[in-house]
This record gives structure tokens, sequence and C-alpha cells, in this order.
């Protein structure tokens, strides 16, 4: 008891300040530091005012017609009131409108319950298969006795869905093998690995997108043709994976030696050392760069816009391009702005998450 | 050994899904249509008034009505047009491969294209070309009036190219104001720091709406370049004949008065009509005769007026008039023959 109080009375800790000394010191501290608070708290409250005025205060909130929409100096909301299922869904037929919202909602929910039950690798494989098979039966039909929707009408949300998440969950294996051959392989595999991953970085996407839509078509016989949709499916695969071999890499070099041979002296073989030893201390490190690759390959789904493909950016310009709406292009974007903020925002936090989780155990065997 | 590998290729990509291969087809394209029980059909996806899905995502405007055009007159339902939005470089393609049966976006007629043995080009539905905006208060009528005056125009097109050559043909001086970005171009315009934007008249239709007040802003009647604007479809001879001629009857339809209105009371008097409007609605020896041969509905005639209508209903309702575009048709070559315009409807006898 007397130990306590004498620990506390030696306490080398600074006086607690008020919370308006902590302000000042740390905003206030000098004229510069004055300055630049005082800057930037205008400038971002003149800000916030416009984008709220613009946004909220001056808006047409609910349906309405383009015309009456000139009587607000801010957003026109009308337009996404009028426009919404054409941003999210194209010219996906109507009377069909359930299946890519009940495709998108399943697959929303398996990521969902995979990023907050943990579940094994097996049971999460399968599941994740399961929502791609579920996604591509609802939105084409056929597997399920259902009326056939031709690829080419599957736009927006369906779209960005099939490809954005499909190929990021497709790459992330294929990645992890690249890595291996890259890191581990015998010397003419890790050459090729080493090799495709190079190439594959040094090549901006669009340029694979069109070699696989315009010109891999070209060199096919005339009664050889594929969907320009899979094609895509395939070349983002193909792109991501090498972008998250580099990222577990990182990873793989970033476990000790002593952990893989402890392993082996065990007498584990390499797939037991490396399924169980070294790949989830690899991946765990890797989680800020594999979370970099996610983000960018979800963004960069909007790329596929130029080879025909009507991801949710050029669904959102068919809003806009109905004459009696041209005018509210700013609108739409907004929207499609905060949508993309909102699923980035989610992607990144859940990846913080999953880093917090992950120190308490990477630590363990330090 | 190029081809072996495109061929193991080809194989590879088969195998990623059975379906996805296209297979070869037999008989006639025509056939295959019957067959399908619909007209695959491309448009633009996103062309003001030309071509854009509604707010339920069924698409509207110029184009896709003569895809409900060719249905009505091959099946007799406008509705067994399955119209799709696709991108320019993939349209003429697809048409190729066979994917889709006839094109309705935009494409411009020129030689090298129809060229190609893999599609055809069968009638021009809208004559383009490139044209003057200027706003009224220059208080000039014709391109002739635009001596000295700053032009905005897009780089790196043959915009440009056919500017200066009209300018410079006529002796005339002008300032090209280049901006290649087409809001920026569009501001640089209305701001008024051009006196006169230049590019295809339909491009400047669209453009007109994006002003503050387009009322304030006008075409000129001057064409500087030719676009006709034509139909593609997979080149086969019922197929071609099937919508060259349904595009004939829209051009009579309009030439007679006969509308989606009224055409069901003109049939019902048939007998006391012109005898040009006889011989259009009736099912007399030539009409049966073309749907036999082309393997047309036999009332062809009568549902694609009922259906889809003449062409000036067409051209009114999506973008002349009647619609937001409000391009005046008289100031287009898109007038009959019998008004001083390029539609020249041919005699169906």
């Amino acid at each position: 008891m007397t130990e306590a109080i004498l620990m506390e009375e030696v306490s080398m800790a600074p006086p607690s300040l008020g919370r308006w000394q902590t302000v000042r010191a740390q905003f206030f501290q000098n004229r510069t530091a004055t300055f630049w608070t005082v800057l930037f708290g205008v400038s971002a409250a003149y800000s916030l005012f416009l984008l709220l005025d613009w946004s909220i205060f001056s808006a047409k909130w609910g349906p309405g017609t383009p015309a009456a929409c000139a009587d607000y100096s801010g957003a026109c909301w009308a337009f996404i009131w009028e426009k919404w299922s054409v941003i999210l869904l194209g010219s996906f037929p109507r009377d069909q409108m359930w299946r890519p919202f009940a495709g998108v909602g399943l697959v929303l929910a398996v990521l969902f319950l995979l990023a907050r039950l943990r579940w094994p690798a097996r049971l999460s494989t399968c599941l994740l298969i399961f929502a791609f098979a579920a996604l591509f039966s609802l939105l084409d039909g056929r597997p399920l006795g259902l009326e056939q929707v031709n690829m080419v009408r599957w736009h927006g949300i369906a779209v960005v869905t099939f490809l954005g998440v499909f190929s990021l969950v497709a790459a992330f294996p294929l990645g992890i093998l690249l890595a291996l051959a890259r890191v581990d392989g015998p010397p003419v595999l890790s050459w090729c690995a080493a090799g495709y991953i190079e190439v594959i970085r040094s090549i901006p996407l669009v340029m694979l997108l069109f070699f696989g839509i315009f010109v891999l078509p070209l060199l096919l016989p005339a009664s050889m043709s594929y969907e320009p949709l899979l094609a895509t499916l395939l070349a983002l695969i193909l792109f991501h994976a090498a972008y998250f071999a580099e990222g577990v890499r990182g990873g793989l070099q970033a476990v000790p030696d002593g952990q893989r041979e402890a392993g082996e002296s065990l007498g584990l073989g390499y797939v037991t050392v490396i399924r169980k030893i070294v790949l989830p201390q690899a991946l765990s490190v890797s989680i800020p760069a594999m979370t970099n690759t996610i983000i960018g390959g979800l963004k960069d789904t909007s790329l596929v816009a130029i080879v025909g493909i009507f991801d949710l950016l050029a669904t959102t310009r068919m809003a806009y391009s109905d004459p009696e709406w041209q005018r509210f292009a700013y609108e739409g974007l907004f929207v499609l702005g905060v949508l993309y903020l909102v699923v980035c925002t989610a992607i990144s936090h859940h990846s913080r998450v999953m880093e917090q989780h992950v120190a308490g155990w990477l630590t363990i065997g330090k | 050994m190029a081809k072996f590998q495109s061929n193991v290729l080809a194989a590879g990509l088969c195998v990623l899904g059975s379906a996805l291969c296209a297979p070869a087809h037999a008989g006639t394209v025509m056939d295959e249509i019957r067959e399908r029980g619909q007209v695959v059909c491309l448009v633009n996806s996103n062309s003001p008034g030309f071509s854009v899905p509604d707010s339920n995502g069924v698409y509207q405007g110029f184009n896709p009505q003569f895809c409900r055009m060719a249905a009505a007159a091959i099946f007799g339902d406008a509705g067994k047009a399955d119209i799709r939005g696709i991108g320019f470089s993939d349209s003429m393609k697809t048409i190729v491969s066979g994917e889709a049966d006839m094109a309705s976006r935009s494409i411009t007629a020129t030689g090298t294209r129809d060229a190609d043995p893999g599609m055809a080009f069968v009638v021009t539905t809208f004559f383009d070309g490139q044209g003057f905006m200027v706003p009224k208060s220059l208080g000039i009528t014709a391109a002739s009036g635009l001596g000295g005056a700053t032009v905005c125009a897009e780089e790196g097109s043959t915009t440009l190219s056919n500017v200066a050559d009209w300018f410079s043909d006529r002796g005339m001086d002008y300032k090209i104001e280049n901006i290649a970005d087409k809001t920026a171009r569009l501001q640089a315009f209305f701001g008024g720091k051009c006196d006169v934007l230049s590019s295809d008249l339909t491009a400047l239709a669209s453009d007109r709406l994006l002003a503050e007040k387009p009322d304030d802003f006008m075409l000129l009647p001057d064409i500087i370049s030719n676009e006709p604007l034509a139909i593609v479809t997979r080149p086969d001879h019922q197929l071609e004949g099937a919508i060259f001629w349904a595009f004939q009857v829209m051009l009579w339809a309009e030439e007679l008065n006969i509308t989606s209105s009224n055409v069901d009371a003109i049939v019902a008097d048939l007998g006391n009509q012109p005898k040009a409007v006889q011989r259009l609605l009736g099912r007399d020896a030539a009409m049966g005769e073309m749907a036999a041969k082309l393997g047309l509905n036999e009332n062809w005639a009568v549902e694609v007026i009922r259906q889809v209508g003449n062409y000036d209903e067409v051209f009114q309702n999506t973008i002349g008039t009647a619609s937001p575009m409000a391009i005046d048709r008289a100031v287009t070559p898109n007038r009959l023959s019998s008004k001083g315009g390029l539609h020249y409807p041919y005699p169906i006898r």
C-alpha cells in the first residue's frame, strides 16, 4: 500500500492539461502554428459550408422534373430519384431487376460474414465459390431456369461486383503461388515467376484489356469468339495476381528462416511448413500491401469502360446522357464518388482491424 | 505455326466455359433471326437523343427506333428487337463475328468500311455533317458571315482540318481556339471566348442544351463535311432487303401523310385512298411478293407504320422539335427529296 503511494509521488508524468490547454499547446503553440491552424480552419469551414449548401440546403430533394430543378442553386437530387436504377443497373431488364440486387447482396453478405467470423480457409473458399456461382446464375438466369439475360446487359453494380470482387478473389491464391515460386521455387520456375510479375507490372492495365478484347479476337479463327466480359475477368485476374505476388513476397521475406527450420526439424513437409508456419505470418505482414492492391483493383474496374463494358461510371454517364437530364452530371458523379468512398473506407477499416488482430499473435514468436 | 497457336489459345479460352463460344451457324442470317425470334440490334449507349436508356433501362431515341422497325417488318412486333448498347469500336467487330444482326448506332458509311465482306451498309438514316453553332446575338444566319471569327473546335480530329479547308477555300480570315476537353470547349464557347463552335451537327444539337439558356444559341444551316450515318447489317440478301424497304415504307408514309395514329383509319377505308396509299398499305401483289421473298410479316408495311411511325414522327419525337434536342429538320439535309432534302423514297411496286 505504502509502496503504491510512493510510486505515485515520484511519478514523472507531465502535469495533466485541460482540454483547452491541450488544444493551445498543439495548434497555437507559436505564430506559425497559429497561422496554419487558422488558414486551414477557415478554408475547411468554407469548403464544408459550400458542400453542405450545394448538397443539402440549396438542393432539390425528392422527385421532380429537370425544369423544377432550375429553381434551386444546389444539387438536383431529383436526377438520382429518376435515374437510380440506370446508375445501378444500366439496361438490365427491369422486370428481372431483383436478380442483380439479390446476387450482389448475397456476395456482400458472404464477404461481410467472412470478415466477421474468420472461418477456416477451406470453408471460406467454398463459400466464395458458391457466391460466385450464385451471382453468375442469378445474372445469367439459365442455370436457375430463369429467363436468360445476355452478358452485354450486365451493367453497373452487377459487373463491378462480378469483375471487382471475383478478379481479386481469384487473383489472391494465384498471387501466393507466384510469390512462392519466385522466392522458393527451383531456378527456372523462379525466373518464370519473376519474369511474369515484372512484365505484367510494367504493362498498363488498359493495354492488357485492349489486347484481350480487341487484338486477341483477331488472332483467333473467325468461328471462334469469346465473351468480352470473361476475357476481361481473366485479364484482371492475371493482372492483380502479379501485384498480390509482390505483396506476399514482401511478407515471405519478413518471416525469419528460423521459423521454417524449426518446422523442418519437427519433420514437417514443405507444404505443411508453408501452410501452417510461413504463410500465416507472411500474409499477416503483407496485409497493408494487399489492402493497397484490393482498393486499387476495385477502383480499376472503371477502366473496363474503355473496352465497352458498362461499369458504374459508364452507367452514370448513360443516366446523364438523357437529353433532358444532361446538366446533372455532377449529381451523378457525386453520388458515385460517395459510393466508392464508403466501400473503400470499409475495406481499409477492415484491414486495420485485421492488422490489430494479427499483431497480437505475431509478437508471440518474437 | 501462328495458326496452330491461335487454335490452342482459342481452345483454351473455350474450355473456360463451354457456353461462351458461339457455334458456327448454318443457313441464312434471316433463318437464324426467325429461329431466334428476335433481331439483335446494336445502338450507342449514351448519345443524347440518338440512343440512351430511359429511366427503366430501355433504349430510346432515334437509332433504336430502326431496330424496332426491323422487328416490326420481320415479326410484325416491334418488341422483338433485342436492343443492346455498345461502344463504337466494338460494334462493327460484333457484326462481323455474327453476334449481332444489325447496328443502328450512327456509324458513318465509308468506302473502306463497306469494302469489309463481313458487313453491309444498308441505308442512311441520318445525313450528318460538320456544322457551326453561334450565339443568336451575333446576328448571322449563314456561315458566309463568319469572316474573322474565332472558332472553337476539338484538337486531334478531322474537325479542325475541315474548318481550315473551308475557310481557306473561301479566302476568309479566322482564328482557331483549339481545346481538347469538351467541358472546357463548351465553357469557352458559352462564355464568349469564341464566336462559333464547330462539330458534327448532332453533337452541336446536344451541346446546345448544356448552355445556361439554350435558346440564345442556334445552328447555322451550312454543312461542311459528309457523314452519312447508316444502318449496318450482317451481309444477307433478305435482311438487307427487309431493312432497306422497311425504311422506304417509313419515308413513303411521311410523303403520303400516313402516321402511326391514322394508319388504322386509313387501312379501314383503303378503297377510297389514292392509288399510292393503296399500293403501300394493301396486301396486293407487290407487298405480298416482297413479304414472301424477303421473309417478312405479311402485313409488314402497316405494322412498321403503326408500331414505329413514319420517318418524320421518329425524327421529331426523338431529336426534332418535339424533343429536348430540338434539331430543326429544315436546317439539315434530312428532309424528303420532295422538300429539297436527301431522303428519296424508292418506288415500292
